[in-house]
């Protein structure tokens, strides 16, 4: 552990002085398409680099809650920015920048349904297990199309958006509820007209570039490109 | 052992000793402090948790037995065989156990996914999918947890008195007998390490799981998945969970010391 931390510390110093000024973001790995651009068009604007750190929801929990050396996190589902904002972790109002819609898509070769017939149509279903934040959303999405959730046999409740999406994928499923942006190679539908937010927010006791990178992100320029990429904004 | 370290060199050895152990150590101790013991036994009694010790029970149990059953001849074949195929089949049963085990269920799903090789038609002819079914996680656990009990059990193999075999065949014992009264005790200590690993190994396998069998509750939701479920929502009870699953493995360990290690690595 020492030997690791020692690493680390070496490690960091030579990153620093590589570069003066770097970001350090940690992000749902939803955003990836629209926000690796996102931050090149920052850094070419302002020359500070940003440094992004993808993850599914548990892994952006931990290392929020222990301290990860984030400037910036952004994150899908409202659950971990309350518990970080409650804790006194967050610098500043979290910013709701984008949204992205639940759909229920189906796998190539597969005749879509109704969400009504959903249930009784015999297709092998995957969902998000309702413990990460496109699990929850697609509770509610059910919910508000009129469906009981516990009425949909699920085959599997995976523990990430990105392991559902990749069991539509590989066709080890015919349906699957994701969010839009992660599947729009699928035929889908709405479902119940549920959006997902995406909050980030800057990290209590970081640089200012992170609160300014926040900032960033309710621009026009990052409307564009979150919309360009399939995204809402708000 | 003296000798080994010389009088200079320890002032090396030593402290880079000290700072490898507590490269392992000292995770394992936080998690203990972190640890809500004040509720230990009522974060288990979760009908989830409960759900998930369940489904880890019977699956690496079940595993146990198809990699003795499948792992001995495999063991056995690789004993007594000697050539280039022998040594490209051992290096090839040994790969899953330094493969990351995603890749291994990213290999599952290729093979036994719905569309795949093998899967495409389980599907067509049988209609078996094995997607969110305990059967799914066997396979997944057999194919990370087989390694550990061949490479025990061929070693196990290696170290038989072939000649006391021989006396009992002398003896007119026939090839059944010779190996249930001399050959079989002699292997027991290797197929006892062996199988009592393979278990361990079960019991703690994730990325291949949840890339090839999903994670339905009890069903295919394993306790390693249930953890990094809870990390998110439960962190108190994903501490409890990765302390089961400490004690299992320091178990293992300490049992394989008394049993195993100690018979054979000492003289």
């Amino acid at each position: 552990m020492f030997a690791a931390c020692a690493i680390v510390v070496i490690a960091a110093a030579a990153c620093s002085s590589s570069s003066e000024r770097t970001v350090t973001v940690v992000a749902a790995s939803s955003l990836q398409s629209a926000l690796d651009d996102i931050a090149a068009d920052w850094t070419s604007e302002t020359g500070i680099d940003v440094n992004i750190s993808y993850a599914g929801s548990q892994t952006l929990a931990a290392q929020l809650r222990d301290g990860f050396p984030a400037d910036v996190a952004i994150v899908a589902g409202a659950r971990i920015v309350v518990e970080l904002s409650s804790g006194g972790s967050l610098a500043g109002e979290p910013v709701e920048f984008a949204l992205n819609e639940v759909v229920l898509a189906f796998a190539d070769g597969v005749e879509p349904v109704s969400v009504a017939d959903l249930a009784g149509a015999g297709l092998i279903i995957t969902l998000a297990d309702p413990a990460v934040p496109l699990g929850d959303y697609t509770a509610l999405a059910f919910a508000n199309a009129g469906i009981d959730p516990r009425s949909i046999e699920a085959a599997s409740l995976e523990t990430s958006a990105a392991a559902v999406v990749t069991r539509l994928r590989t066709g080890d499923a015919d349906a699957a509820v994701i969010y839009a942006t992660d599947g729009a190679e699928f035929a889908s539908s709405p479902l119940g007209g549920q959006l997902a937010t995406y909050t980030a927010a800057s990290i209590a006791g970081t640089s200012d570039e992170g609160a300014d990178f926040v900032d960033y992100l309710a621009s026009q320029a990052v409307r564009d490109r979150l919309l360009a990429g399939g995204f809402i904004v708000p | 052992m003296r000798s080994l370290i010389d009088s200079r060199l320890k002032y090396i050895v030593i402290p880079l000793a000290i700072l490898a152990a507590a490269t392992l150590v000292l995770p394992l101790l936080a998690l203990v402090i972190r640890t809500p013991f004040s509720s230990f036994f009522d974060q288990l009694g979760q009908d989830r948790v409960r759900d998930a010790l369940r489904v880890t029970a019977i699956t690496s149990s079940v595993t146990t037995l198809f990699a003795i059953v499948l792992g001995v001849p495999l063991a056995a074949v690789l004993a007594a065989t000697k050539g280039p195929l022998t040594t490209a089949l051992r290096a090839i049963a040994t790969v899953p156990m330094v493969l990351p085990p995603v890749a291994g269920g990213i290999a599952l799903v290729s093979l036994l996914g719905r569309r795949g090789v093998l899967g495409s038609t389980l599907d067509d002819q049988l209609g078996i999918t094995l997607l969110g079914t305990p059967a799914g996680v066997v396979i997944a656990q057999l194919f990370v947890s087989l390694p550990f009990l061949v490479v025990a059990v061929e070693a196990g193999f290696h170290s038989i008195n072939v000649r006391q075999l021989d006396a009992a065949a002398t003896l007119g014992a026939s090839p059944l007998q010779r190996w249930r009264l001399v050959g079989l005790p002699m292997l027991r200590p290797a197929l006892v390490a062996g199988a009592t690993l393979t278990w361990a190994r079960a019991v703690g396998e994730l990325g291949a799981t949840i890339t090839f069998a999903g994670s339905l509750p009890g069903q295919s939701r394993t306790v390693p998945t249930e953890v990094l479920l809870l990390i998110e929502t439960d962190p108190g009870a994903a501490n409890v969970l990765s302390v089961v699953l400490l004690i299992v493995s320091a178990g293992v360990l300490i049992g394989l010391r008394g049993r195993w290690l100690g018979r054979i690595a000492t003289p």
